[in-house]
């Protein structure tokens, strides 16, 4: 009886949560298909013309096309940066250790306007901004603290004599790293690469500084597409956004069971 | 059982300690280790945790950097070897198997890394695999293999290569009492059949006696003695290493007199016995050292010298082939092994009792 009272007192708070966090942004995907000049909820008529215009018009397929290709070289950089730094805070024994971790973490707890206020006046002397090595080097450094948190955590249940088993049994440190460690670690490597890829892709404040008018991504177009006009086809790039959100988040809880059905079982 | 002296001809090699030490800071984990382990020998690292056993092993496999000293194999040094170079079997006590291969791809991982033809690595692995009779399970999950299997696997693994030493790091730890003496016996079977040279950690004093041909036993990263089973059990060099292996009895007095035969303690309680000779000065604290099945509740047949000590049994505990009393005495409190004989006498709690022992098996340690 008080399990099941207890679990109605769940169920209703989780659907609080989901009614006040989640019903708000799905109101987009009715209002991305309305028929009208207007965003407007309920729709008056339905019709895929504002996804036609997004795929149509120039300025919106280039955005789309920069944020894949910012987020895609982003995710490949703060992936491998992020896992030799986990690799190095977890296994090596450095010094400054936790003056590194904080300055690794600090993109996490500094405000994003800061960030981006304290990027562009560094970026602007080093002409970066509104270009694409610009962009990927801000995102990186926005995404590398993800990598690390999540690489970390799956190199700290590593059982470390595995890697030594196979330096032991005839494999030289890097071998042992591509055949044993790099498959055990696999999963939470690519939980991090989703991270990293979404942390990109989805940044509006220090990409609204960096990407001049040259490196316009989704978010900066939407954000303008909202601030000088009412455009409809923001709802729908929304609605494709949210999509992509949520594959996203399946593919990582998908991996996240699969890691942890492949630890070592107890003997 | 496959004869496999044949295929596997890894000859043992000859490892020496010279002089080895490991400090991590202020803490010596290893202090001047010296010692040989013959070609062929089973030598078994003994000790509690902490004595410096795992961490005498990690230097030689490699992993830990020695402060001091020098390992040889067959009287090279290997000190500037990395592990991957130095071709020395190890078995974890994890078993550290690669949990995203399959057990022919674990213990074929040794003969890939040398670069051996496909061929070779089939033929071999598949030797490997019925060498440890796990050849019905070559395609398995490691998660699918039970714990006595797993080490199976991992011991395949370190000898598929033919290194001619093999370390072994508490390797039957988390097994069961029955699987564990299982495997006890494959192991030696492997090893002498390999003629490989052994370098094996336990905590466990039983299993050391079973395996080895030589014992080294290790306290607070120091080597307290190293020799065959019967010698250190019997003729323990320090009151550590007679109370680690086994039970016994210490009793504490005074040197005070010295035969070419015997000494004589002055215990305590004030009662007199009759040890081994020792080489202690006259007047010197010293404990003398009984084993519980040396003494006995009868007086002895011949007419030899005879230590007897009256006490009263304080507990009494019946263990199948033996019982053992515990026998309080002014001195102290001994504890008594008595093999269980038919017709034999038995002691109940309360009553007094003597204690017989002879002075030749009562050895004397400073105290």
């Amino acid at each position: 009886m008080r399990l099941s009272l207890a679990d109605a007192i769940l169920a209703g708070f989780a659907g609080l949560v989901c009614v006040f966090l989640v019903l708000p942004s799905l109101i987009v995907v009715p209002m991305s298909f309305n028929g009208d000049n207007l965003l407007r909820f309920p729709p008056h008529s339905l019709s895929v013309t504002w996804y036609a215009d997004y795929f149509a018009l120039p300025e919106w397929r280039s955005a789309t096309w920069n944020s894949f290709t910012i987020a895609i070289a982003v995710t490949v950089l703060a992936t491998t940066l992020g896992t030799l730094a986990a690799l190095g805070l977890v296994r090596g024994r450095i010094p400054l250790r936790n003056l590194y971790i904080f300055l690794m973490f600090a993109p996490m707890i500094v405000p994003p306007i800061v960030s981006a206020v304290s990027m562009y006046g560094v970026f602007a002397k080093l002409k970066l901004v509104g270009t694409f090595p610009g962009m990927v080097l801000a995102h990186t450094v926005l995404a590398l603290p993800f990598v690390v948190i999540n690489v970390a955590a799956v190199l700290q249940r590593m059982d470390w004599s595995i890697e030594r088993a196979a330096r032991s049994l005839g494999a030289s440190a890097l071998s042992a790293f591509l055949h044993v460690t790099l498959p055990m670690i696999r999963p939470g490597l690519v939980v991090a690469a989703i991270f990293a890829f979404i942390t990109s892709f989805d940044e509006v404040v220090v990409a609204l500084y960096i990407s001049g008018s040259q490196s316009v991504t989704l978010p900066v177009q939407m954000w303008s597409g909202l601030r000088f006009e009412i455009n409809p086809i923001v709802a729908s790039a929304s609605t494709l956004l949210l999509g992509l959100s949520v594959l996203s988040l399946i593919a990582i809880s998908l991996l996240m069971r699969l890691g942890t059905g492949s630890r070592r079982p107890a003997p | 059982m496959t004869d496999l002296s044949g295929r596997f001809q890894a000859k043992g090699a000859e490892i020496r300690l010279v002089g080895l030490s490991r400090a991590f800071g202020e803490i010596h984990a290893v202090r001047n280790i010296s010692l040989v382990a013959e070609r062929g020998e089973f030598l078994t690292l003994l000790g509690a945790s902490g004595s410096g056993k795992s961490t005498t092993l990690m230097m030689i496999a490699g992993f830990v950097t020695p402060s001091e000293g020098d390992i040889l194999v067959d009287g090279v040094s290997i000190l500037g070897k990395p592990p991957d170079k130095r071709n020395l079997g190890v078995v974890f006590q994890s078993y550290a198997l690669f949990p995203h291969m399959s057990v022919a791809q674990n213990i074929a991982f040794p003969l890939r890394m040398r670069r051996r033809g496909s061929t070779e690595i089939k033929q071999r692995t598949e030797e490997a695999l019925a060498m440890v009779h796990l050849s019905d399970h070559a395609d398995r999950r490691i998660d699918q293999l039970s714990g006595g299997q797993q080490q199976r696997v991992a011991l395949a693994r370190s000898l598929v290569f033919r290194p001619p030493v093999l370390l072994m790091d508490e390797p039957l730890g988390a097994l069961d009492r029955k699987l564990r003496e299982q495997m006890q016996l494959e192991i030696k079977r492997i090893q002498r059949s390999l003629g490989i040279t052994v370098i094996y950690v336990t905590h466990d004093q039983e299993e050391a006696l079973i395996l080895s041909d030589r014992i080294a036993i290790m306290h607070d990263g120091e080597l307290h003695q190293i020799g065959t089973p019967d010698a250190v059990y019997e003729r323990p060099h320090t009151p550590y290493v007679a109370s680690f292996l086994g039970e016994s009895n210490f009793l504490e007095g005074i040197h005070e007199e010295r035969h070419d035969t015997l000494s004589w303690l002055r215990l305590s309680s004030g009662e007199r016995i009759a040890t081994t000779p020792a080489d202690l000065p006259i007047g010197a604290r010293v404990q003398a050292m009984i084993r519980p099945e040396s003494i006995s509740l009868s007086p002895p047949h011949s007419d030899e010298t005879a230590n007897a000590l009256a006490g009263e049994v304080e507990i009494c505990e019946y263990l199948g082939q033996s019982i053992r009393y515990f026998v309080r005495n002014p001195a102290s409190t001994l504890i008594v092994r008595e093999p269980r004989r038919e017709p034999g006498r038995r002691a109940t709690i309360g009553e007094n009792v003597t204690l017989y022992w002879s002075p030749k098996s009562t050895l004397v340690f400073p105290a």
